[in-house]
């Protein structure tokens, strides 16, 4: 018993010194290939991305890719930020201006009045004027002491293209308010008394939970955001102040329209020159020092101190973004690349194992039975294989993805996909090794191992599948392409979840919006590069599998 | 076995194998066709729903029940009801109770709403806040007491499920819904082998206003045929000479990077091709149009050669992303075919013999390699007649791909089982055709 244990010991490090030795030949001979080589490179630059990926994107965001609510606080649609390298205007990339100075509102208050007043208090004697200013005050107390406070923000504007939204973030509001907004320009055009709207802390927890839960990372998750994007109230004041006086009113009354109907943000007009060519928005961009006093008023009983006050942040979410910019929801394209190389790697990865698996075995077995003469078995086999071989793959996969969304209500994930292809995806790997099988079987050991009386199981497993060991990982390497570019396929019709961030998915959402190369080149590269490094790989040891193919 | 026996056997094969491809197509389309279109009934529905206003309706019954006592129960289980809103009981207490008996009502909280006591022989309504309150019953024992129930039942969904049900019924008889699988699956079939296609469940704008399938199709084809084909030509014909090239110089640069760019051209996605080019030459550059299918403007079809040229124009951009993508596959194709024509032994005589290298390539080289090669060839065109699904959809081009994906999305089963048929036949002949080649070249085959 010992000695035999201790035998099939040594017989287990010998073949495994011949498997280390036979692996070093391997790579010695790999290592010819140019090809194998640049596969290989390519294969690991993909692998570290996936890895990557689990470092670099935030786990809230890999839990939910589509609808995560950080993406409320970024640009949408906008190029990447290194584009202010190579262009002359620069774009503003994504800011947050603290707040500078904070005062109680009733002083702001008495300063309002006295600039509104500014003409009737100069005629004035000295101690009248006093006596009024002090009156102004009373009348402020009586109303906003403990009511309110103004926060005061500056920010020295350099960049060329602003962007589309400004917002104000809210942290830690306790009461009802509502909030104004004073812009004081570099040019002396100052638009002030902007009523924004109304703010309620149970806003954050209820209407806006989605907004909170993601914002978390960013800033808290107390954080209520306005988005100045769209505001009426301030669109109508900087047509009032800023439009009308130069522009006209024709061209006021026509983005009073585009206003209205969220066809145009207002928010670039904060930033523009007073020129007439603001009419039509294409003003340049008025480069300078601005100070924007948010103002928050107490809404009916309750009073705000220094203790209960609301942190606040003004936040510029810009006009380009991070590595590679951003989609039309605001979302990371960089982060989508990164999880897309994760899935396009599981899926080639489970597809292709289990296709050359299956397509192995079964080519194996047919090429087995007609070798050991029963040839029906193999000529089923073979039919079954040519009928799978002759329908069209792509509509069916198509019928299979309607059939998962309305039978099922369940969305093509990864996992779908994979089966889905593999219906189809081993009959060719089991052509090949059935072919390379039938020539196993006409080999003269195969015969003398009939002779000696050796099983079919065993002449099968132990004689005919090693031998097809090594064209396996061939198969395996130059199947995956094609897996990848389906999966990319069925995405790009839109038939998987939307909420699997695939590059074929990001190719898809990007077609109707063209115009963002830094939105539709990306995936299309990394499907290319994926596909390209896979069959390069599979080349080189499909060169080495099947010398006949080596050219000289 | 004779080559005759051999190919009549092929042929038998590819009969056999056309049918079966057949049957399953048919089967999965027939049982996929029918919840297809439950849910385009149900759809459908959800949209006229949207138009119009439903108004709940609200129905009220009243029912005659039995109470045993003693009773400690939720009043829902109590009263064996199970759907409805129970407005009120009405209980008739029974003479042959002995005792004046004790009605509580609490909420599923505990909370006790209503007390209340009654003698035999009386009756009391008592209304009811919620179906899962708690209703005890104390005092006597083992007399019956009549309760007389009212409830209100919500039969808006009723409502809706008659008009879904209306819905469904409407199309099961206008498709033929209603006849077991089998027999759909065995009508479907016959009618796919006698080619008898007839007319589309559906409109289709793109492909004129008829609706025969056969009509749509040859449409189809011609417009596929006038743009694949005609870039799979262009394709062969490029792949031809740089692949012969490569073979000539073989273990030159030219050669070895050959087999780069034809791995490389072969990933890249077709239809994200085109949409940079798309992006790039018609969006930004302007010098294409962006949509490549459009109406022919009368002064252009007046002559052959501006109509010529607005096609050109118009079919540049699918035409270089079709060609980019293929011609690579196809020179390295033709390379490997050459190179193992180099080595044999007549070619070697050939130059042995101090031929003209021109002449050696001519005479010698192009007639052997030409069967393998024009069979290659006439694969690649006769594949392309089915155009690209996904390509076609980005170039907008409303040939062979978007009739077959609009009819998959709409269930267009007469249309669907068209082309699958066609494409199935194309396939299982080009299987045939090879076989028949193999066999002819290399006598073993035939044996095997």
């Amino acid at each position: 018993m010992y000695a035999e244990r201790k035998v099939v010991k040594t017989g287990f490090k010998e073949s495994l010194k011949y498997k280390l030795l036979g692996l070093k030949a391997f790579w010695d001979e790999y290592k010819r290939f140019k090809i194998g080589i640049a596969g290989l490179l390519l294969l690991l630059f993909i692998i570290g991305m996936a890895i990557s990926a689990n470092i670099i994107v935030p786990a809230d965001v890999r839990t939910s890719w589509a609808d995560n609510p950080r993406w409320v606080y970024n640009p949408k649609l906008v190029p990447p930020a290194w584009i202010n390298l190579f262009s002359s205007k620069k774009y503003l990339t994504p800011t947050n201006v603290e707040v500078e100075d904070i005062t109680e509102y009733w002083h702001t208050c008495v300063e309002k009045q006295i600039i509104q007043n500014k003409e009737y208090l100069q005629k004035l004697p000295e101690e009248r004027r006093k006596l009024i200013i002090d009156k102004f005050e009373e009348i402020c107390k009586k109303y906003y002491k403990d009511k309110g406070y103004s926060y005061i923000f500056t920010y020295d504007l350099k960049a060329d293209i602003v962007g589309d939204d400004m917002m104000i973030i809210f942290r830690n509001l306790n009461h009802n308010i509502t909030v104004k907004l004073d812009i004081y320009r570099p040019d002396g055009i100052n638009i002030t008394d902007v009523e924004l709207g109304d703010l309620s802390p149970t806003l954050s927890v209820n209407a806006t939970r989605n907004v909170t839960a993601g914002g978390a990372v960013l800033f808290g998750l107390t954080a209520i955001p306005i988005k100045l994007q769209f505001n009426q109230p301030l669109g109508e004041a900087i047509l009032k102040k800023l439009v009308k006086p130069v522009a006209g009113e024709n061209a006021s009354l026509s983005l009073e329209n585009k206003f209205s109907i969220k066809a145009l943000s207002v928010v670039p007009f904060i930033f523009m020159k007073a020129t007439p060519a603001i009419g039509n928005a294409t003003a340049p961009t008025l480069k300078g020092t601005y100070t924007f006093v948010v103002s928050v008023i107490v809404k009916g009983n309750g009073t705000m101190t220094e203790e209960n006050r609301p942190e606040i942040t003004i936040r510029f979410p810009g006009a380009a973004y991070g590595l590679l910019g951003t989609d039309s929801r605001g979302r990371d394209n960089l982060y989508t690349i990164l999880l897309g190389s994760q899935l396009a790697l599981l899926l080639g990865f489970t597809y292709s194992v289990a296709a050359v698996i299956i397509g192995v075995i079964y080519g194996a077995t047919s090429g087995f039975m007609r070798g050991s003469g029963r040839m029906w078995v193999d000529e089923a086999m073979q039919r079954v294989n040519e009928v799978l071989y002759a329908l069209p793959v792509l509509p069916f996969l198509i019928m299979f993805s309607y059939y998962l969304r309305v039978v099922y209500k369940v969305q093509p994930n990864i996992f779908h996909i994979a089966a889905m292809l593999l219906i189809f995806g081993w009959t060719g790997v089991a052509i090949v090794t059935r072919s390379m099988a039938l020539s196993i079987m006409g080999q003269p050991y195969i015969e003398a191992a009939v002779a000696v009386g050796a099983s079919g199981k065993r002449i099968l497993f132990r004689y005919v599948l090693p031998q097809l060991v090594p064209y396996t990982f061939a198969a395996m390497a130059l199947s995956i392409p094609g897996a990848i570019l389906m999966e990319a396929g069925l995405s790009f019709l839109g038939l998987t979840d939307p909420n699997m961030p695939s590059w074929g998915r990001m190719i898809y959402e990007a077609q109707n919006a063209l115009k963002a190369w830094w939105w539709i080149l990306p995936p299309g590269l990394m499907i290319t590069l994926t596909a390209v490094a896979f069959a390069f790989i599979g080349t080189a040891l499909d060169t080495i599998v099947n010398p006949k193919l080596r050219g000289r | 076995m004779g080559y005759g026996r051999y190919v009549v056997v092929r042929f038998l094969n590819a009969l056999l194998v056309l049918f079966i491809a057949i049957l399953i197509s048919v089967s999965i389309f027939s049982v996929l066709e029918r919840v297809q279109y439950e849910a385009q009934a149900r759809n459908e529905l959800m949209m006229t729903l949207r138009g119009m206003k439903i108004t709940p309706e609200y129905r009220t019954y009243t029912l005659n029940k039995t109470l045993e006592t003693p009773l400690n129960d939720t009043v829902k289980n109590a009263l064996g009801i199970k759907g409805g809103k129970i407005k009120s009981i009405t209980v008739n207490i029974t003479n042959d109770c002995s005792d004046t008996i004790t009605i509580t009502l609490r909420k599923v909280t505990g909370q006790v709403y209503k007390k209340i006591s009654v003698d035999p022989g009386k009756s009391i309504t008592l209304n009811i806040g919620s179906p899962t309150d708690r209703i005890e019953i104390t005092g006597a024992t083992g007399c019956t007491i009549g309760a007389n129930v009212k409830y209100v039942e919500d039969v808006t969904q009723q409502k809706l499920n008659r008009i879904m049900d209306q819905k469904w019924q409407q199309l099961v008889k206008k498709y033929g819904l209603d006849q077991p699988l089998y027999v759909r699956i065995a009508n479907w079939t016959i009618r796919t082998l006698t080619l008898d296609f007839g007319e589309a469940r559906q409109a289709y704008p793109a492909y004129g206003k008829t609706k025969n399938v056969r009509s749509m199709i040859l449409l189809a084809i011609g417009r596929t045929a006038l743009l694949f084909t005609t870039a799979e030509i262009i394709a062969v014909a490029i792949g031809l000479i740089l692949g012969l090239y490569a073979a000539y110089r073989r273990g030159g640069i030219f050669d070895r990077s050959l087999s780069v760019f034809a791995l490389t051209t072969n990933s890249i996605p077709m239809y994200w091709l085109g949409m940079i080019l798309i992006l790039l030459f018609a969006y930004t550059l302007g010098w294409f149009p962006p949509r490549s299918w459009e109406a022919i403007p009368e002064d252009v079809k007046a002559s052959p050669l501006s109509l010529f040229i607005w096609y050109l124009h118009h079919m540049a951009l699918p035409l270089f992303t079709i060609v980019f993508v293929a011609f690579g596959s196809l020179a390295w194709y033709t390379r490997n075919i050459a190179l193992s024509t180099f080595q044999e032994d007549f070619i070697m005589v050939a130059w042995a013999k101090g031929l003209p290298s021109k002449r050696v390539l001519m005479k010698h080289v192009l007639r052997a390699i030409s069967p393998p090669i024009v069979t290659m060839s006439t694969f690649a065109i006769v594949f392309s007649f089915f155009g690209a699904i996904i390509s076609e959809v980005v170039f907008q081009w409303p040939g062979m791909g978007r009739l077959y994906y609009s009819a998959l999305s709409n269930t267009d089963t007469p249309v669907v089982m068209a082309v699958t048929y066609l494409s199935i036949m194309v396939a299982v002949f080009t299987k045939f055709v090879l076989d028949l080649i193999y066999g002819f070249l290399d006598p073993r085959v035939k044996t095997a």
